[in-house]
C-alpha cells in the first residue's frame, strides 16, 4: 500500500512534465519582432485542424479569433494560421521545436506574414507569441511567455546588441523576466500594447 | 504510520530535487537503438572549402562523430545530392531553400527563404509511428538563404553561421534531445563555446536509450545491483554526486529522480 502511494505520487509528478524540442532559429529583438511582423494582434484560439498534403506533409491549421489588432490589418474578425507538423491518418510529422498554440489559448500573436504559409508563421517561432493570463492577484490580464515565464516590461536594443545573438531560447532580447526574488509587478496586456503602440508611433 | 508519512515527506522533497538536478529535456520519440545511418551530400561543390579550410561534407561528419560511442552515425556521401525533403526512409542532410512541402499561397514555390521565414536556420523534420513512438526517418533541412560557415559569427552580428556547431545540435534532436537548461551543455538553446555534448547531453542520451551493456540499476557500473547503487543514486538525486549515466536505466522515464531510487531498491530486493 504504501509503494503504492509512493509511486501514485510520482506518477503525478512525472505527468506535470512536458517534453519539448526547438530548431535552429534565430534569437530575435522586440524591436525586430514589431518591424518586420506584419500582423500583431491579440486572440484566442477557437479552432485546430490537421491536414495531410502530399506523402509526410502534414500541418496543423489553428484558427483565431481577433479581439484587437495593434499592427497590421486583417479583413476578417478570425484568422487561420498554419504550422508544419502534427498527426493524422496514423503518421505523425515532428518539427523539432514547433509550439503549436492551443485550443482556449488567449495570446499576443506577432505574425510574420499572414498570405503566407511558413513553417511556423510566428516571427521568431516561441519568441513570437506571448501568452495572455489573469493575475490571480490583481484579477488583471498579464503577458507571460509560452513557457509560463513571468514578464515585467519590455526593453527596445539595437538589433546588433550582443544579447542579440545566435540561437533563440524562446524569449526575445529586450524581454524582461521576473526573477524568483523579485515582487515588481507583472506586465499587464494593456501596458504592453500600449508600449508597443507607442513604439510603432515613434517610428511612423 | 508515522514513519511512512515521514518517508513520503522526504520522497516528496527528494523528488522535487530531482527536476533540478536533471536539465535535458526528451522530444518523446526514439530510434530503436542507439544507432542510424544519416546521407549527406551538399548541394553545389560540396568539396569548396569554408574560409575554416574544410568542407560541408567534412564538416557535418565531424558533427556525427561527437556523439559517439554513446550514440552511433553512420555517415554516408552518396553521389547524388541529398535532398532532405525527399520521403524515401532515409535520413538525408542538406541545404534547401524551404522546409519542404510548404506552397505559401497555394500557386507554387514561394521566393527563396520566404517559406522559412526569416528567422529559421534550419529545421529537423521527424516522421514517427504515433502509437510506439519510434522514429521511421529524420532529415535535417539547413536554410540555404542563410549564410553559413565554420566559425562563429562575431560578437553582435547574426553570421555566418556555424554549420557544424549547429549541426551537432541538430543531430542532438534527431536522436531525440530536446534543449537542455545546463548552460555548459550542447543542447543549451544558445550557441556558446560548447562544441560536443557534455555530461548532460549524455544523461539525456541515457535516459532514451540506457548505457549500453549496463545491468538495470547497476550506477556504480559493478556489474551487481545492491545497496551502494541505491546509495549512489539517491546522492546523485541530492545532488552531491554526478552520474556516471548508468542510474536512469533502471526506468528510463527520462531522468534520475526518485523513481530510480525505488526502482533500484526494487532490484535489490528482488535479487
Amino acid at each position: 500500500m504504501f509503494k503504492l502511494m509512493i509511486i501514485n505520487l510520482f506518477i503525478g509528478l512525472a505527468l506535470l512534465s512536458q517534453s519539448m524540442a526547438f530548431a535552429a532559429v534565430a534569437k530575435v529583438n522586440i524591436d525586430q519582432m514589431l518591424a518586420v511582423s506584419a500582423l500583431v494582434i491579440q486572440g484566442s484560439v477557437i479552432g485546430q485542424r490537421v491536414e495531410q498534403g502530399d506523402g509526410r506533409n502534414i500541418h496543423t491549421i489553428i484558427t483565431l479569433e481577433i479581439s484587437d489588432t495593434v499592427k497590421g490589418s486583417w479583413h476578417q474578425p478570425t484568422i487561420d494560421i498554419s504550422f508544419l507538423g502534427g498527426s493524422i491518418n496514423g503518421l505523425a510529422l515532428s518539427v523539432g521545436g514547433q509550439h503549436i498554440p492551443e485550443l482556449g489559448q488567449e495570446g499576443v500573436f506577432f505574425i510574420e506574414n499572414p498570405l503566407q504559409n511558413q513553417v511556423n508563421p510566428l516571427f521568431g517561432w516561441e519568441q513570437g507569441l506571448f501568452v495572455v493570463e489573469t493575475d490571480a492577484n490583481s484579477g488583471e490580464k498579464v503577458i507571460t511567455t509560452t513557457s509560463k515565464q513571468h514578464i515585467t516590461g519590455i526593453e527596445f536594443l539595437p538589433a546588433d546588441s550582443s544579447q542579440t545573438r545566435g540561437l533563440s531560447d524562446g524569449v526575445a532580447t529586450g524581454i524582461i523576466l521576473q526573477h524568483a526574488s523579485e515582487l515588481k509587478a507583472l506586465y499587464t496586456l494593456t501596458k504592453f500594447k500600449a508600449d508597443l503602440r507607442a513604439r510603432l508611433a515613434e517610428g511612423e | 504510520m508515522n514513519i511512512k508519512i515521514a518517508c513520503l515527506f522526504l520522497f516528496s522533497n527528494l523528488s522535487l530535487l530531482s527536476q533540478a538536478v536533471q536539465s535535458y529535456e526528451l522530444t518523446g520519440v526514439k530510434w530503436p537503438t542507439a544507432t542510424t545511418t544519416i546521407e549527406v551530400q551538399f548541394t553545389g561543390d560540396p568539396d569548396t572549402p569554408t574560409s575554416a579550410g574544410i568542407n560541408w561534407n567534412a564538416a557535418l561528419a565531424t558533427a556525427a562523430t561527437r556523439w559517439s560511442p554513446n550514440f552511433i552515425f553512420t555517415v554516408n556521401h552518396p553521389v547524388a545530392t541529398t535532398d532532405p525533403c525527399t520521403n524515401n526512409g532515409q535520413n538525408d542532410v542538406g541545404f534547401h531553400p524551404n522546409p519542404c512541402g510548404i506552397d505559401p499561397d497555394g500557386s507554387g514555390p514561394a521566393s527563396p527563404g520566404d517559406n522559412f521565414g526569416s528567422t529559421t536556420l534550419g529545421v529537423t523534420l521527424t516522421s514517427y509511428n504515433p502509437v510506439t513512438d519510434l522514429i521511421i526517418e529524420s532529415d535535417i533541412v539547413f536554410n540555404s538563404n542563410k549564410n553559413w560557415n565554420i566559425a562563429d559569427p562575431p560578437a553582435g552580428k547574426f553570421s555566418p553561421h556555424d554549420i557544424r556547431r549547429v549541426a551537432v545540435h541538430e543531430l542532438g534532436h534527431l536522436i531525440g534531445l530536446g534543449h537542455s537548461a545546463a548552460t555548459g551543455a550542447i543542447m543549451y538553446p544558445t550557441i556558446g563555446d560548447t562544441e560536443n555534448p557534455e555530461t548532460d547531453d549524455l544523461a539525456g542520451l541515457a535516459a532514451i536509450y540506457g548505457a549500453t551493456g549496463a545491468t538495470p540499476g547497476d550506477e556504480d557500473g559493478d556489474n551487481i545491483v545492491n545497496i551502494q547503487d541505491v546509495i549512489a543514486i539517491i546522492n546523485i538525486v541530492l545532488g552531491s554526486a554526478s552520474a556516471q549515466g548508468f542510474g536512469e536505466n533502471c526506468n528510463a522515464n527520462g531522468g534520475i529522480d526518485i523513481q530510480d531510487v525505488i526502482c533500484t531498491i526494487n532490484v535489490v530486493l528482488n535479487n
